[in-house]
């Protein structure tokens, strides 16, 4: 038997029974009329039952992670590629389908790599995207141009000249980044954007100011949505990443904490008292402990794990 | 009135559009395997639609394969970002929150199945529904979270459980 909707006036009063009586506060007499609505009519009843089992399941799933992966962010753009698309297919004759009318459009899921992920793929244009730890994007090529929409984390991005010479655009809340052809490293702070050039010219556009900035390979920018920085030279081992490498030289332990902290999961807390060492080197980033431990063989430091998430990096006591 | 049974007209469909919809779906996805995959689904749904359900007579059979393939594209696309959503999650966890690897498969089926529902719901309605439901959040601080009065707070949460009654008692997924 197929089942049938569950009319809308119907599903409103049921919902507004059940949402009365979760109240701890409910009267008897709220009650025992819920009751009587209920059974007045099987689909009363019907309608009840599918609110107490989505309710059940909603707690079948610990809190701490059905909200943020239920209350996850829906990207803006998909949701108007969808409506566009839609309609174009609801309506209108035959011709709407021929590949030549329809936007197009080929858009791909949210892309994110979990905390310590990295992740290397190529875009249907044939350039190169590689992704780093903790980073949240969506690629939205057209015909006109291709879109990188980075909301979170760190890239390096290859981007190819395309024979359709489209731009390539990495859109974030601060401004765009525009090439035709670059090897560029673009990472995303909350208040602003860092852009470094490894190969090729790329255009910062600021999201709030008419001013452009031009960077060439081997220098480096940050952009805010007022504007950009100065252009400095591009730091040492900033792409080091993509090779699965953390790269430094003479990084005040604090900071290094801080970049190593990308990579794993949970807490790494730093003594403020040895925060102002340096560390210089180049360690593998598959295995962060590893990295922890070298640092108590090369500097005064204690590593202590009070769990597997939680590691204290203290002054050593000798 | 047609005189061929459903499943010689389901056959007859495959046969005239399998390719092209298999086309139609990797210039959307970008990849054969996905377009493959859900070009078969597409037809295996059209197989399992009851009578009433079928359309009697196609004008544009193409068009009404298009709408089942983009339902099917757009749940895919859902389907694929609560999962990395939900691994990015575990990756951020206590170590004692950590659920086990048999109890984490159950967690994601149900977060499928509620996920499909509270999808179909505007953004403001399923954070006012989440937050009050999950969180325990007063009827007050949704409204100072979400900028609006707590009346609506309240129609919101009403407009929720009523939504999710329609669509769990809705066919799903129909195009």
């Amino acid at each position: 038997m197929s089942a049938s909707p569950i009319p809308r006036e119907i599903a409103l009063q049921a919902a507004e029974w059940f949402v009365h009586l979760q109240d701890p506060q409910a009267s008897a007499e709220a009650k025992a009329k819920c009751m009587a609505w209920r059974a007045s009519h099987p689909q009363h009843e019907r309608a009840w039952q599918f609110a107490l089992h989505f309710q059940q399941q909603l707690h079948h799933v610990p809190a701490e992670i059905a909200l943020p992966a239920l209350d996850r962010p829906r990207s803006p753009d998909r949701r108007r590629l969808v409506k566009v698309l839609s309609i174009l297919l609801m309506s209108g004759t035959g011709g709407l389908l021929a590949q030549q009318n329809l936007p197009w459009q080929s858009w791909k899921a949210e892309q994110r790599t979990a905390t310590g992920e990295q992740r290397r793929q190529r875009l249907s244009d044939g350039s190169l995207l590689h992704m780093n730890t903790g980073t949240a994007l969506d690629i939205a090529f057209s015909r006109q141009q291709r879109v990188l929409h980075l909301h979170q984390g760190e890239i390096m991005l290859e981007a190819h000249d395309d024979p359709l010479q489209r731009p390539f655009l990495v859109q974030t809340t601060a401004g765009r980044v525009l090439t035709l052809g670059a090897q560029v490293l673009v990472r995303r702070f909350d208040q602003q954007t860092r852009v470094g050039v490894q190969q090729g010219t790329v255009v910062l556009g600021p999201d709030a100011s008419p001013e452009s900035l031009r960077l060439s390979a081997g220098q480096q920018a940050s952009m805010q949505a007022q504007g950009a920085s100065s252009v400095t030279s591009l730091a040492y081992g900033a792409g080091a990443w993509v090779h699965g490498e953390l790269q430094v030289e003479r990084q005040a332990l604090a900071d290094f904490i801080a970049e190593l902290g990308r990579y794993r999961s949970g807490i790494l807390r730093c003594d403020p008292a040895i925060a102002q060492l340096e560390i210089s080197g180049t360690f593998q980033l598959d295995d962060t402990d590893r990295i922890l431990q070298a640092l108590a063989h090369t500097l005064p430091v204690h590593v202590s794990y009070r769990t597997r998430y939680w590691v204290n990096i203290d002054a050593r006591h000798s | 009135m047609s005189t061929t049974s459903p499943h010689q007209e389901v056959q007859a469909l495959y046969c005239a559009h399998h390719g092209w919809l298999q086309g139609w779906l990797r210039r959307r996805l970008g990849n054969r395997h996905d377009a493959a995959d859900l070009a078969q689904d597409t037809f295996v749904r059209l197989l399992r639609l009851d009578q009433e359900q079928r359309p009697q007579e196609l004008t544009r059979p193409r068009a009404y394969l298009a709408a089942i393939a983009n339902r099917l594209m757009l749940n895919l696309y859902r389907r694929r970002s609560l999962e990395s959503a939900y691994l990015e999650i575990l990756a951020q966890l206590p170590e004692t929150q950590v659920p086990s690897p048999e109890y984490g498969l159950q967690i994601l089926e149900v977060l499928h199945e509620l996920d499909a529902i509270l999808a179909r719901l505007e953004p403001k309605v399923r954070q006012a529904f989440l937050m009050a439901q999950l969180m325990g959040s007063s009827q007050q601080d949704i409204a100072r979270h979400l900028d609006v009065s707590v009346r609506t707070v309240q129609r919101y949460i009403t407009t929720a459980y009523a939504e999710c009654i329609v669509l769990a008692s809705s066919t799903p997924e129909m195009p």
